[in-house]
């Protein structure tokens, strides 16, 4: 950039920048991450590990051979990629597979389409695809369970039922408590699943620092919940239908909040990112509905992706 | 009371906010008056070095009426003609008088004038003597304005409370300190267009003004709410505003948006016969002392007003004429402040927050940001690429370069630069 363009208007900028948005979007990342990590003990934290290491090599190595962009160590887009894919993996998964997926998520799902911002698929989403397709006899992601992430003492909430909430004439059903604590499945299940309060907490980060239009997450939420309620028959049949399992026992609030909140990969107007949010949405509940797909929220936004540039060219003006 | 949402940003706070209220400023002991402060012919000098000149006596002015004449904002001697340079670093011929002999109207009672019995040309005449120019982007000679929009008879006047750029508050304090006066030459100013309605459009943040002028005013004006937005008070904004209201409906007219202090410069010379020589402004940024508002004489050096807030706490990153969206950038500290300086801003680092030019991320911000919906980033690229005429057919002249694409970007891509350069 020229002296004479530095000397015009604006003379403040805000203060996000590229590497801070992803430096943020790491930060909020690690606070699941490390709940699921000292949840699944060691195992969890080499899992983790190899795969966020995976992912900064690969990007290492990429923009080695590219010249569109160098390579900065507090660049964090590589972490934030690596940690999405750890947190979509189970914590069973070998070291090394998640190792490879991080770097199939950086190689194929950042650079062969271009580079950072040229993408319109999640990344993290292209290294377990593409894993999922080489491995087809093994499910490498599997949603829904029951272990409860927080192992809290049944005396205690004995307690609290009848010392706090009886009084107040408000009963809780043990399956209730189950949603509350969040139900995650060390053996099988992704790493994050069933997190909701530290995905919640570590998405304060999200909308605090501006990085995440709250009109997207809403507009998912939104459509998901109604379409699985719609689909699946009344509330009083709790079963399939039920908005609060399709929420509580899937990886949707992680999907939501965190994989939408990579910049690249959303609509560019609110406009936009309604309708992305409300077809995403309306194709997860049809998936968690029939039961297809192992991974609705993750397959939904996977096929939403494509519809990005669609949406872009009908909501911004275009020659 | 109408309320209209507009697109664009909410306003990035100020680091540290201004002081309420304005003080006089010590006057300068050396003034340099530039004479080219307005968009329109060139004046000359009409006095000679060593001459003894009286404070707000006509000291330079030019044949035409696109000529604007400049008053000494100081009484003393005239002891420099020659050039300046402004604060961009460019040269302007200018008269320097230094500070002798006493003042007509510091500390003076000023008669007041009945202006209701004076018909528009004897209005404009006023105005146009008293060297008063528009405040806004371009500093047109208010005069001309005014009579090419009396000749039309179709403009609706309106008080623009509806600035929402950080720093530039100035006209908010003048506004609640002298809502009379500011009241009194906005009624002038519609009695010179022979104007209808009488429109007051205020942002959601800027409601003491508000509050002070409608005490004023009463009912005879109609307010229009807009959000609290960057930017809020582009001309298409407010005749949306406006034209959201039963008053404006179905009507073809011309907005005529008078901000605050362009009222209170015609109050001062129709009602007072005081010429422009001086101004409220805004000193503002994390690098000042004390922020604060200051009535200062026109010609005075930014290095003196910021003196008088206390000087800079910290090596500011940048001095700005004006707002930090919108400003110019000071590159001599020592050039005089003209007529349409709103503000003086030294921003920190911290403030300013600009980076190296990565690769776009598509992030979108820019086309969330724009106030007139268009797709900055396209733009550029079409741009880049030498598609100038597929630019154009994406709205390259509809930018009204607020800067708000290049402010909200993260990847620090000058935007608004290249698409201003490629519009010239």
């Amino acid at each position: 950039m020229s002296s004479a363009v530095h000397r015009t208007f604006p003379h403040s900028f805000r203060a996000l920048t590229v590497s801070g948005i992803y430096r943020r979007l790491s930060l909020a990342m690690v606070i699941p991450v490390s709940v699921a990590v000292a949840a699944g003990g060691i195992t969890a934290l080499i899992m983790v590990s190899a795969t966020v290491a995976g992912a900064v090599a690969a990007d290492h190595v990429a923009t080695r051979i590219s010249p569109r962009q160098g390579f900065s160590p507090v660049d964090f887009r590589a972490v934030y990629v690596g940690l999405a894919v750890a947190a979509l993996l189970s914590v069973d998964t070998p070291p090394l597979v998640g190792a490879g997926s991080a770097a199939v998520a950086i190689i194929v799902g950042v650079w062969l389409f271009g580079g950072p911002g040229l993408y319109r698929v999640h990344p993290a989403l292209v290294g377990p695809a593409v894993l999922g397709v080489s491995f087809s006899g093994s499910a490498i992601i599997r949603e829904g369970g029951a272990a409860p992430a927080v192992q809290v003492s049944q005396e205690l909430i004995a307690r609290l039922d009848s010392l706090v909430l009886e009084p107040l004439g408000v009963r809780i059903p043990q399956e209730g408590w189950q949603l509350l604590f969040g139900a995650v499945v060390p053996d099988g299940g992704a790493l994050v699943l069933g997190l909701v309060f530290p995905i919640l907490l570590g998405s304060l980060i999200l909308f605090a620092e501006d990085l995440l239009p709250a009109v997207l997450p809403g507009s998912f939420l939104f459509f998901y919940t109604l379409g699985v309620w719609l689909l699946g028959g009344l509330p009083e049949n709790w079963g399939a239908g039920s908005p609060l399992d399709a929420v509580f026992l899937t990886q949707a609030p992680f999907v939501m909040l965190y994989l939408t909140a990579d910049p690249g990969i959303r609509p560019a107007t609110t406009v936009g990112m309604v309708a992305f949010g409300g077809f995403a949405g309306t194709l997860a509940a049809i998936l968690w509905i029939t039961g297809s797909v192992a991974v609705p929220t993750v397959v939904a936004l996977f096929v939403s992706g494509m519809l990005v540039a669609v949406l872009d060219s009908l909501t911004t003006r275009r020659p | 009371m109408s309320r209209t949402r507009f697109s664009g940003i909410r306003p990035v706070k100020e680091l540290r906010k201004l002081e309420r209220g304005f003080w006089n400023a010590a006057v300068p002991s050396t003034c340099v008056v530039p004479l080219q402060q307005h968009v329109g012919s060139s004046i000359a000098p009409l006095v000679k070095k060593g001459d003894v000149v009286r404070e707000g006596m006509i000291i330079a002015d030019g044949p035409g009426r696109f000529a604007v004449p400049i008053h000494a904002p100081i009484p003393g001697k005239v002891s420099f003609i020659g050039t300046t340079r402004l604060f961009d670093g460019t040269s302007c011929p200018a008269i320097m008088i230094e500070l002798f002999g006493e003042f007509d109207r510091l500390g003076r009672e000023t008669e007041r004038r009945q202006w209701e019995s004076l018909d528009p040309p004897m209005l404009l005449e006023s105005i146009h003597q008293a060297g008063v120019v528009a405040y806004g982007a371009s500093p047109l000679p208010l005069h001309l304005l005014l009579r090419r929009n009396a000749l039309e008879r179709n403009a609706v006047v309106v008080l623009d409370l509806a600035e929402t750029e950080p720093y530039l508050t100035a006209d908010t304090e003048l506004t609640c300190t002298y809502p009379d006066a500011v009241a009194e030459g906005f009624n002038i100013i519609a009695s010179i267009l022979g104007s209808n309605g009488k429109h007051v459009v205020s942002s959601g943040g800027n409601g003491r003004a508000l509050r002070a002028v409608r005490r004023v005013l009463g009912r005879s004006v109609r307010v229009h709410r807009v959000a609290h937005r960057f930017p809020a008070n582009l001309e298409s904004q407010i005749r949306a505003a406006i034209l959201g209201s039963r008053s404006g409906n179905g009507q073809s007219f011309r907005v005529m948006p008078i901000r605050p202090s362009t009222a209170y410069a015609v109050y001062e010379a129709v009602v007072l016969a005081k010429p422009q020589i001086e101004r409220v402004i805004a000193v503002g940024g994390g690098a000042v002392a004390r922020p604060a508002h200051v009535r200062v004489r026109i010609g005075t050096a930014v290095a003196d007003i910021l003196a008088e807030c206390g000087g800079l706490t910290e090596t500011p990153s940048r001095v700005i004429a004006g707002g930090p969206l919108t400003g110019s950038i000071v590159t001599n500290i020592n050039a005089p402040i003209v007529k349409n300086t709103t503000a003086v801003v030294a921003l920190t680092a911290k403030e300013t927050g600009s980076g190296d030019t990565v690769s776009c991320i598509r992030c979108g911000a820019c086309v969330r940001a724009c106030p007139v919906a268009i797709n900055p980033t396209l733009i550029h690229d079409l741009i880049r690429a030498g598609r100038m005429e597929e630019a154009e057919q994406a709205g390259l002249s509809e930018c009204v370069e607020c800067g708000l694409c290049s402010h909200v970007c993260p990847a620090r891509i000058p935007l608004v630069q290249r698409i201003r350069e490629s519009k010239r």
